[in-house]
């Protein structure tokens, strides 16, 4: 689930950091840049695993910090495609099932297509159902504990917010707030922001024996 | 950036929470520390603030949250009679419990059988209790080891997950 990742980077040290000794500037400021970032084609960072090589610093015209040039090795959450992984199921769509690990990892979705032969989507319960033969029905509900096997990891790449939509953001939250504040309390403003896609996504399928909600199989 | 290496080492569940939770205690953001910060403020006595960086505190106690929970233990109702002390003990995942030695251990056991590097790593994180979940980890199970094998993989694997 975990893995190790050497990576080598150019590092900006502001001058109020001098204070500090080298080792804990440097992870000071890697930890602000990587922790909890998506690193690109590999996956979600967590922490600043070790320091590996630290270069002699360097000094730019107009600028009072150190650029120093560091190797070090960052804790990334990567699951390799094949691997059994927990989570929890936070929504079932007609398209198929989210599922989330607890706050560490939120992107997970599993197609109806990668779910067992015969699964069923229920618009009225809001949850799959996969009739496992004549008599049992077992149904996927929102906040099991589910298993399933990593089939693909999505990256796409992530502009940042444009002016204008931080613009339309700002408003339509000023909106709903005054909603709120005049009593209105089932307001009809629609939630403005789009479903982007998540710069790091996991596809998993639920097709093999020991699959679907833990509690089957016990 | 520049990634050299995209994967140096794999790391198991049972190294990240240790390492994770070793840096949240030298980091102060432990229950502990923070506790012992509320009572110092309260008294107005002037302490050693921990390290502020709010990113890397989240991620850090989301991951380990996360590895907490034991995921193959599921709540039934007649739990509700027992005890917070056990049922605490049920919710709790077996890795937070192990001991290194207790874990090379474990590892040691498992190199007696043609696992895997990768399907050991599995097992270790997951410690599998049953056979429908050894099965999904180890690829056609069946044909490579025999009943007895299987049973005492599972014996094993209950052997340390239960240990406190």
């Amino acid at each position: 689930m975990f893995i190790l990742s050497k990576i080598s980077d150019l590092i900006r040290i502001p001058p109020d950091e001098f204070k500090r000794d080298t080792i804990s500037a440097i992870t000071h400021q890697l930890n602000r840049n990587y922790a909890n970032k998506i690193v690109p084609r590999i996956g979600l960072c967590i922490t600043i695993y070790d320091i590996l090589e630290v270069d002699d610093g360097q000094l730019k015209p107009g600028d009072g910090s150190a650029y120093i040039n560091v190797t070090f090795r960052a804790m990334i959450f990567k699951p390799f495609v094949g691997e059994i992984l927990t989570g929890w199921i936070t929504k079932c769509t007609a398209d198929g099932i989210k599922v989330s690990m607890l706050g560490l990892f939120d992107d997970i979705f599993i197609p109806h297509k990668m779910m067992f032969e015969g699964c069923r989507f229920l618009p009225e319960d809001s949850a799959w159902v996969w009739p496992m033969d004549e008599e049992t029905k077992l149904y996927f509900d929102v906040n099991e504990m589910i298993r399933f096997r990593v089939e693909q990891e999505v990256f796409v790449e992530v502009k940042p917010k444009s002016p204008k939509e931080k613009e339309a953001e700002e408003e339509a939250e000023m909106k709903r707030q005054q909603a709120l504040l005049e009593g209105k309390e089932d307001s009809t403003i629609p939630e403005t922001t789009v479903e982007k896609h998540p710069p790091y996504a996991i596809l998993g399928s639920c097709q093999t024996d020991g699959m679907g909600l833990v509690s089957w199989w016990e | 950036m520049k990634v050299i290496e995209k994967r140096d080492a794999f790391l198991s569940d049972y190294e990240v929470f240790q390492f994770l939770t070793n840096l949240e205690t030298s980091h102060g953001w432990d229950d502990e520390t923070q506790a012992l910060l509320q009572q110092n403020r309260r008294k107005k006595i002037k302490t050693k603030k921990p390290y502020n960086n709010v990113t890397l505190q989240r991620i850090t106690r989301d991951t380990i949250s996360y590895l907490r929970v034991n995921k193959s233990y599921i709540a039934q109702d007649e739990d509700e009679e027992m005890d917070e002390v056990t049922k605490n003990q049920n919710m709790s995942s077996p890795i937070c419990k192990l001991q290194n030695d207790q874990f090379s251990e474990l590892m040691r056991d498992l190199n007696r059988f043609e696992l895997f590097k990768i399907e050991k790593l599995q097992i270790v994180n997951q410690l599998p209790s049953n056979m429908v979940h050894l099965y999904s980890i180890v690829e056609e199970c069946d044909s490579r080891f025999n009943e007895d094998q299987i049973n005492e993989i599972i014996s094993i694997i209950e052997r340390y997950s239960q240990s406190q």
